[in-house]
């Protein structure tokens, strides 16, 4: 079951983090967030497109940091219920940000560049607490698996990449401690 | 692996409403996060507390309960369990407690950590930023958005088949072997694809270019990706590992935000505008991760623990450490 979990929040992490570059690249997100740079052509602008990546990222530099301490105080098992919960949460406040802007879409380029900043910073600071959140678990996740056990981080590469047949090992490692 | 799941279903997720010129083309997408989290959380709501956390804090029935939960169905182990668990925490506590940040940066550990650093950072110059947002850089490159979407599911596909065969390959050649190979082809790919964006554009270079670029993600999704983890999980001591994976993790943030600033601007039609033509910066970084490389980092495949902290005590050349033999009653 263990694995399960472990191989899900990695699927999670990555889906989060592959949306957004999707995004960009999506005509009608383009229309609604981007200005236009030829006739009938939209994109989003430089910062709010790196933005939109980093937000993510600078949440997960926080998290590194963050993940051990509350993991210590709470441990893993609220740690994880937590971050999933605030996760649910931050997913409700990038699917409803975009509701509140639809009224002056059709307007001038000046105008939609302004929406892009202001519509584009929300969904980045719900995405700045899902990368936080979702670093979060992953530490978790390897946490689970290091205390003092030397094979252990190669479960970490193998949760990355390869994780099956780490797992297994991981886990053992975690009950035996050979 | 689950990695390349995830970028698979969002890649097929976007294709399928990328059409749709109106919210929903991104609203369902973001709704579709939820089928994680929910059951999620019921799974890990059922599932034990970690039996260290539990024995750290003193909780010594909790512990046997969660262990009797995750361990065997045989009788009497979880009590052998629990005590050497038990034990092991006590040896670590006699041993110092836990390792200090600044350990890391003293004497022979802080050759270790910077080739984890290294290792980590350089995961964002060789070109994995053009895959991360592989849809709007084929768009970039001239292809219309509907074949850009089916492209980026292809790309998704074929880094999860790539990740299947750097099982095997992990398993036969060295770790650094494949990270000097995968970098130099990586580079070379980078160069042939800014060439490609700076001759006369037809229809042809636009599909090179993607096909490219497509080349370059299946590459690092089957060397340097994996083998980074690799790396990563060998260089530091046993003592530092967790520390010093934190550490490295934290040093590719480091690089990557700024990286992301340069990877957004390089592409898009209101910064520099470049599309393929990135190549020749994403080469060019790519060659420098090559050469530091190839002076530090050492080989690390097929030794034991005991023997990489004698390499690294003798202060051995990365080039050396292959070449090393350590004798059984070398204890150095």
């Amino acid at each position: 079951m263990s694995r399960t979990v472990t191989d899900s929040l990695k699927v999670m992490e990555s889906f989060d983090m592959f949306l957004n570059g999707n995004f960009v690249a999506l005509g009608a997100f383009q229309q609604k967030y981007g200005v236009m740079v030829a006739a009938g052509e939209f994109s989003i602008p430089t910062k709010w497109q790196s933005a939109l990546f980093q937000a993510g990222q600078c949440g997960a530099f926080v998290g590194v940091f963050l993940a051990g301490p509350i993991t210590n105080r709470i441990g893993y098992r609220w740690t994880t219920i937590l971050g999933l919960i605030l996760m649910i949460l931050t997913i409700f406040v990038s699917f409803f940000v975009s509701e509140m802007n639809t009224t002056p879409q059709l307007s001038t380029k000046r105008i939609s560049g302004q929406l892009a900043r202001t519509s584009c910073s929300r969904p980045s600071t719900g995405g700045y607490s899902m990368g936080l959140l979702h670093r979060q678990l992953s530490c978790i996740c390897v946490r689970n698996c290091t205390p003092s056990a030397p094979w252990c981080l190669h479960g970490y590469s193998a949760d990355v990449m390869v994780n099956w047949f780490h797992h297994r090992r991981c886990r053992n490692i975690l009950l035996q401690q050979t | 692996m689950s990695w390349s799941i995830g970028s698979i279903i969002v890649a097929a997720a976007t294709y399928s409403y990328n059409k749709r010129n109106d919210e929903w083309a991104w609203r369902v997408p973001i709704a579709l996060q939820w089928i994680f989290p929910v059951p999620l959380l019921v799974l890990v709501w059922l599932s034990p507390e970690s039996p260290w956390w539990l024995i750290r804090r003193g909780r010594k029935e909790e512990a046997l309960r969660s262990i009797k939960r995750l361990g065997s169905k045989r009788e009497g182990n979880n009590e052998e369990t629990l005590a050497m668990m038990e034990r092991t925490v006590e040896i670590e506590a006699q041993a110092g407690g836990a390792p200090k940040l600044t350990d890391l940066f003293k004497g022979n550990d802080l050759r270790r950590t910077l080739i984890t650093c290294f290792i980590y950072m350089s995961q964002n110059f060789a070109g994995n930023l053009i895959a991360n947002q592989a849809t709007f850089f084929f768009e970039q490159a001239g292809i219309s958005p509907d074949f850009a979407f089916k492209l980026n599911l292809i790309n998704s596909c074929l880094q999860f088949v790539a990740n299947i065969i750097s099982l095997p390959l992990t398993g036969w050649f060295g770790r650094r072997t494949i990270y000097l190979y995968g970098t130099a082809f990586n580079a070379t790919m980078l160069f042939i694809l800014g060439v490609c964006a700076t001759v006369k554009q037809t229809n042809g270079t636009n599909y090179a270019q993607a096909c490219l670029g497509i080349i370059i993600s299946f590459v690092y999704a089957g060397t340097l990706g994996p083998i980074s983890y690799s790396i990563i999980a060998e260089t530091s001591s046993v003592r530092l590992r967790a520390l010093s994976t934190g550490v490295g993790r934290a040093a590719y943030y480091v690089a990557e935000i700024p990286m992301i600033y340069l990877a957004s601007k390089l592409l898009n039609p209101t910064g520099w505008n470049l599309a393929g033509k990135c190549g020749y910066v994403w080469g060019s970084t790519a060659v420098i991760c090559w050469l530091s490389a190839y002076f530090f980092l050492p080989e690390l495949k097929g030794r034991s623990y005991r023997e990489l902290d004698i390499l690294f005590n003798r202060k051995t050349p990365a080039r050396q450490f292959k070449k090393t033999i350590i004798d059984v009653k070398d204890n150095d």
